[in-house]
């Protein structure tokens, strides 16, 4: 059986998201988290990440909302008029308060499936900051690095179920400067030195290119990579190379050496077409013709937040069923 | 006497940015949001009043490509792609044939149905043809020289509505693209001031200067121009050595939160006063 994982973040109810800054946020969270861990458990995930990261406003914000030595100063694009709170970092960064414990041990009261607790990466957090203070930038990763490893240590003495304790360091912003990618890795295994009894895993997307990681990247003491492919591929059926332009690249990472559990991006998350179970199917087929199929996890290119709650819950189904599929094709 | 400009796109106050929303959300009319995004593009025009050139704060375009890709038949705006080593996204320009005009950009509009506002008296950007070409997807079988000399046939014709104009090209990275792009420019019909904002960051040393001018065209930098100005820091500069070369922001200022984009202009100017 393939496992099959969400990535992070759905789409807020509108009765949360229209708390916003209000003290009703608090109280209606939990609500939300229930209903998304309810929605994503019945549309058939053997792993619900975080619920959907519905105590969560946005992937930077929130944690360096819970960091000292940042300030805002406003927003920047995104895309078109999507636009992001960028943060100055104006002084010594040090953790405030937790970013993820409330979630966290509310997620393990009500999940029944596995969790998955996805962690805003140290690279990515440095990327997106504007720096008016560190001399050089290996230092600001330091001192996030060291943050964040407070945080998972946090989390692993807060762990109160007998399975292994998963946690996604999120890092979409790992490729952006290709000179950079040894910086990166350096960072990363300074967050997650030593953390044994852990499954750390890690979650980039939207990479120029994936090969402008490599090979640095195979030192990164992470499990498993999971990467976006779907927003690349053409929707045409077929498992060959003509069919799958957006998986073909995983080719070119078995032949630098890459063999870690890859969760491979089968759900576009930046369209409302849902995908047809066969095309998912299609998907899977191909690549497990090259790569190692006990070390492929199914999950989509990235968190839905970007869809309606209702056009994510039908991607998902869709994603569980092409999955089934595959598995009933292969025989696994 | 030395000169200083901004380049690229400006940033949107948030009050735009909020208007934007609730008008694609529907609970905002066409009229109450061309009001907001008119009262920004004066005040961006007006805030710029002592520098070397006012640049016409182009708050309608959500990328540097996108009026073409909008405008042009056969020509989409396609998955969103990170621009340059930044976290901003652009919609990839996808050519399915050979790229032709629809009506003049004078009249066209963006996604929202608002204007792409060209002030024939200020300094107007255009996508440099060289770029837009570089960054798309090609999905007809026709000779890059071809859809090259097609694209720089219609951005150049577009120049010729204004009297100055920056020509953006961020994708030109190497001495090899910025050999074939001169060629473009150089058999440019274009008539008037041109700055052609060459250099991106991740090739920000380049050696040469390097001045796109032709018979008929005046490079307002003489071909040197010093991106001093840092977009991506909200530290505010202070130098007041001087500089022989004119100055300018080393990406669009958008890059910038609203408020911090204002001081950094301030200086700009400021920094001429004193001079």
């Amino acid at each position: 059986m393939f496992y099959k994982q969400e990535i992070g973040s759905i789409k807020k109810p509108d009765y949360l998201t229209r708390t916003y800054m209000k003290m009703e946020f608090n109280s209606l969270k939990k609500k939300a988290l229930e209903e998304t861990i309810k929605m994503m458990e019945s549309a058939g995930l053997d792993n619900i990440g975080i619920g959907g990261e519905m105590y969560r406003w946005e992937m930077y914000e929130h944690p360096v909302d819970h960091l000292d030595g940042f300030v805002y100063y406003g927003k920047v694009r995104s895309f078109d008029n999507r636009y992001y709170k960028k943060a100055s970092i104006v002084g010594p960064i040090k953790r405030k308060s937790s970013a993820y414990i409330e979630e966290f041990l509310d997620a393990q009261q009500i999940a029944n499936k596995d969790l998955k607790i996805p962690i805003t990466g140290p690279y990515t957090i440095l990327d997106w900051s504007f720096n008016d203070y560190y001399g050089k930038r290996i230092d600001i990763g330091y001192d996030l690095a060291k943050v964040i490893r407070e945080e998972i240590i946090d989390l692993k003495n807060n762990w109160q179920r007998n399975d292994v304790l998963r946690i996604q360091i999120d890092e979409p912003a790992a490729s952006t400067h290709p000179d950079e990618i040894p910086l990166f890795v350096e960072i990363f295994n300074e967050t997650v030195k030593n953390l044994n009894d852990i499954k750390i895993s890690s979650h980039i997307c939207y990479s120029k290119d994936y090969r402008t990681l490599y090979p640095e990247i195979l030192e990164m003491k992470t499990t498993q990579l999971a990467l976006e492919f779907s927003n690349r591929d053409l929707l045409e059926l077929g498992t060959d190379d003509d069919s799958r332009k957006g998986f073909s690249i995983i080719k070119d990472l078995v032949d630098y050496g890459e063999s870690r559990e890859i969760g491979i991006g089968v759900i576009d998350v930046h369209t409302d077409f849902i995908e047809p179970p066969e095309l998912v199917k299609d998907r899977i087929l191909y690549v497990s013709k090259f790569y190692d199929i006990d070390k492929i996890v199914i999950n989509p290119d990235c968190g839905l937040r970007t869809r309606s709650r209702e056009i994510a819950y039908r991607k998902l189904i869709s994603m569980v069923e092409g999955t089934k599929l595959a598995e009933k094709e292969i025989g696994k | 006497m030395k000169k200083m400009l901004v380049s690229g796109i400006f940033p949107r106050s948030d009050e735009l940015v909020k208007k934007i929303n609730r008008f694609e959300q529907k609970r905002d009319t066409l009229e109450s949001l061309i009001y907001t995004f008119e009262m920004d593009e004066r005040f961006w025009i007006e805030r710029q009043k002592g520098l070397s050139y006012v640049s016409e704060p182009a708050l309608s375009w959500n990328d540097i490509f996108r009026p073409f890709t909008l405008n042009l038949e056969n020509v989409e705006a396609g998955p969103l792609t990170r621009y340059l080593e930044t976290n901003t996204f652009f919609r990839r320009p996808i050519i399915k044939n050979i790229p032709e005009k629809k009506g003049s950009i004078l009249e066209w509009k963006n996604e929202l149905g608002l204007p792409f506002i060209f002030d024939k008296k200020l300094k107007n950007i255009l996508p440099g043809p060289y770029s837009f070409l570089k960054v798309s997807e090609i999905k007809v079988d026709i000779g890059r020289e071809i859809l090259l000399d097609k694209l720089a046939e219609i951005i150049f014709s577009e120049a010729k509505n204004f009297d100055i104009v920056e020509f953006r090209e961020p994708f030109i990275q190497d001495l090899e693209d910025l050999k074939k792009a001169a060629e473009i420019y150089s058999t440019s019909s274009f008539n008037g001031y041109v700055f052609t904002n060459l250099f991106s960051n991740t090739f920000p040393d380049f050696p040469l200067p390097y001045a796109l001018k032709t018979e008929n065209t005046v490079d307002i930098t003489d071909g040197i121009i010093v991106k001093k100005i840092d977009v991506f820091s909200t530290k505010v500069e202070d130098f007041s050595e001087k500089y022989d070369f004119p100055i300018t922001t080393n990406e669009s200022l958008e890059f910038l939160p609203f408020k911090i984009a204002i001081l950094k202009v301030d200086f700009m100017k400021n920094y001429l006063v004193v001079e």
